[in-house]
């Protein structure tokens, strides 16, 4: 196929109006209405606050590419993946595809329970825009790429989820379209599907159609992707070589999220961390000792409900490896409030050499709500302080044991 | 999947209506019949026969509490018949409008997921709808057989009114499924509007039954033209009331209307739902 531009967005930009209270019977318009004039001092609560979910992102795919895209929750990527798809309408900009186009924001969309596999498969394939005579053309492979011969006519509610991923995927993946979009599909199902799936998608991209592509799971961007996209705030950050983009975003977030003196000033939340440090500064700590975390709490004034405060210890995956909670009640620390200090040890022997990140964390209590996670994450390496034969980053835990030998 | 090339701006507001994509996707719409009539018989004993039974049914208790209950001065036409004629239509426009009110709703999931024209919903469940009303109109014609009346020579006439039913319908179904994509107490509001709409229509009485200070209630009721202009062009031995031009004149303006107002909230609807 020649190389030519399949998809081209020209400066695109998308508006949404965050914390309206919108109404969504008449009464509340009324009483909206009704604030509005009896209430003119809280005016500002029912104003619209507008909000850029997209801000002049300029785009262009060529045709039989691949392109991920990245970025963290709220960055704008599956909005621009709502437009693309003509979900919803960009409030500025233009968008040209050139071919036919089919989206896949979800996989299994419109499928219902009381209906057998062939009948969903029939009616998810006309959502996503195929002929009748085509379905029926691809029906034996798509039944054949979900493995469910035997059970084509049984009502799709006595499949199991995993049969229902299969035949959602199997649809997408035979559907005929130049242009594929795809949203956080592969999430589900088991591994060796998930393969089958990504197999099938490069197959599909050397016979000529381009696929845009919305991840988390970086693995799948960097063995799927040709070109990727890095979304931020609302704007494209970075766009390129796939593992060039995918290192820049990690690297941005291990920047952007650890900070050895975590300091946060008047927020606008009933209780938070206002500061935290380990003791002394230091971010290096023995194997054999104790590693202590000075933090202090900022209450807002007659906020006195039970709070359990606590932290998560992530290692450099990013995988949670130890947690712990204290309840503080804070009707009965109402002569600390507002600000109320704390120090935290966590016991020697406990965490084996490596970099650990400190994940802190608030709930109430009874309901639990969360109520306080600073994005900033206090990293503390452990070193180890004597030698020993074994490999000590062997195994996750280290238990300090008690060896009990009889008297000589 | 669309046209070759396609161009997606911010909408405009005087578009118009782009017919042509809805033709495209009609296999969506068949395929949306079809799915709602599997859904609806599902697990049911009488499976399909159920389309007619239920019709049949709600005819035949209509023609008995009517034939010996009812007792309208409807000139030379059976009072069953006349009956009928109007339910038939009746029905037809209060049970799309009803299924439409709620369509946007049931189907949040596929459309926040996926694009295709929203007017590809409501205009499937008309089509839905269309069946019943074959199944009523067919008995209505058994009985003229069983009552001896002749079909009326205005029966020229009947596709044209045929059509006029159906674009009402719609044309409610549009209206009634805009306003409660914005406001849901729609959802309380329409069955009442329906059930007390039945009195406020020439479906069981004809215009010449009520007192002349009230006739203009039938005449500015945009629903009253399509239904006696239907039963008209069936069992019609009489000229065709004055009226009905004016109800059919103001259904249509609705209809056009509805229209522009649907296409104004089409493209947010994934956001608002």
């Amino acid at each position: 196929m020649s190389k030519h531009a399949a998809i081209k967005v020209h400066n695109v930009s998308k508006l949404y109006f965050k914390n309206t209270q919108r109404a969504y019977s008449i009464k509340d318009l009324v009483s909206q209405w009704y604030k509005k004039v009896a209430h003119p001092a809280d005016r500002e609560k029912y104003v619209k606050k507008p909000f850029w979910a997209l801000k002049n992102v300029d785009l262009e795919v060529q045709a039989g590419e691949i392109l991920g895209i990245v970025g963290n929750n709220g960055a704008g990527k599956s909005t621009l993946l709502k437009i693309i798809a003509q979900i919803t309408p960009p409030t500025e900009g233009v968008i040209e595809m050139y071919g036919r186009f089919s989206s896949m924001l979800e996989v299994g969309t419109g499928f219902h329970n009381d209906l057998s596999g062939r009948d969903n498969v029939y009616i998810n394939g006309a959502l996503l825009g195929m002929k009748r005579q085509d379905i029926a053309k691809h029906f034996d492979s798509i039944i054949d790429f979900a493995g469910l011969d035997s059970f084509v006519d049984t009502p799709l509610k006595y499949y199991s989820s995993g049969m229902q991923v299969r035949l959602a995927f199997a649809v997408a993946a035979f559907l005929q379209p130049e242009i594929l979009l795809i949203d956080e599909v592969l999430a589900v199902g088991d591994f060796a599907f998930q393969q089958k799936c990504l197999d099938k998608m490069t197959e599909r991209s050397k016979q000529g159609i381009t696929i845009l592509f919305v991840s988390h799971q970086l693995e799948s961007i960097k063995r799927l992707c040709t070109q990727c996209a890095y979304v931020d705030g609302g704007t494209i950050k970075k766009i390129g070589n796939t593992h060039e983009v995918v290192d820049t975003y990690l690297a941005e977030q291990q920047v952007s999220k650890h900070s050895e003196h975590i300091l946060r000033d008047k927020l606008d939340k009933y209780v938070y961390f206002s500061e935290i440090q380990s003791a002394f500064h230091r971010t290096d700590f023995l194997f054999s000792e104790a590693i202590k975390i000075k933090f202090t709490l900022t209450v807002q004034s007659g906020f006195s409900k039970k709070i359990d405060v606590g932290y998560h210890i992530l290692d450099d995956n990013n995988k949670a490896v130890f947690h712990s909670f204290k309840t503080y009640n804070l009707a009965l620390l109402t002569a600390l409030v507002p600000h109320i200090e704390t120090v935290l040890v966590v016991p020697s022997h406990t965490l084996t050499p490596g970099k650990y990140y400190f994940q802190f964390i608030i709930f109430d209590s009874e309901s639990a709500e969360l109520l306080d996670k600073p994005s900033q994450l206090l990293p503390i390496t452990i070193k180890l302080d004597y030698q020993i034969t074994a490999d000590t980053n062997d195994d996750g835990i280290f238990i300090d044991s008690d060896w009990i030998m009889p008297h000589s | 999947m669309n046209e070759l090339y396609t161009r997606i701006t911010p909408p405009s507001r005087f578009s118009v209506f782009n017919f042509r994509k809805i033709w495209q996707y009609r296999e969506l719409l068949i395929s949306f019949v079809i799915k709602d009539f599997k859904i609806l018989y599902v697990q049911t004993y009488l499976g399909y026969a159920w389309a007619v039974v239920n019709p049949l049914l709600t005819v035949l208790v209509l023609a008995f509490v009517f034939e010996a209950v009812g007792k309208v001065d409807t000139g030379a036409i059976p009072y069953v018949l006349f009956t009928l004629a109007g339910t038939s239509a009746w029905n037809f426009i209060s049970n799309v409008a009803n299924e439409i009110s709620r369509s946007m709703v049931n189907s949040r999931e596929i459309i926040t997921k996926v694009y295709f024209p929203r007017l590809i919903i409501p205009l499937s469940k008309v089509v839905s709808g269309l069946v019943e009303l074959g199944i009523s109109l067919l008995c209505l014609f058994v009985f003229m057989v069983i009552y001896q009346f002749p079909l009326s020579s205005n029966f020229v006439f009947f596709p044209l009114f045929l059509i006029l039913v159906i674009l009402t319908s719609l044309m409610v179904g549009l209206w009634v499924c805009t306003l409660s994509v914005l406001y849901r107490d729609f959802f309380f509001v329409i069955p009442f509007i329906l059930r007390l709409g039945i009195f406020l229509t020439p479906v069981a009485y004809p215009m010449s039954a009520i007192p002349e200070k009230y006739q203009w209630i039938l005449a500015v009721n945009p629903l009253s033209g399509a239904i006696e202009g239907l039963r008209w062009s069936i069992l019609g031995n009489y000229d065709l009331p004055a009226y009905v031009g004016i109800s059919i004149a103001i259904s249509m303006v609705l209809f056009i209307l509805s229209f522009f107002y649907f296409k104004k909230i089409e493209h947010h609807i994934a956001d608002i739902l």
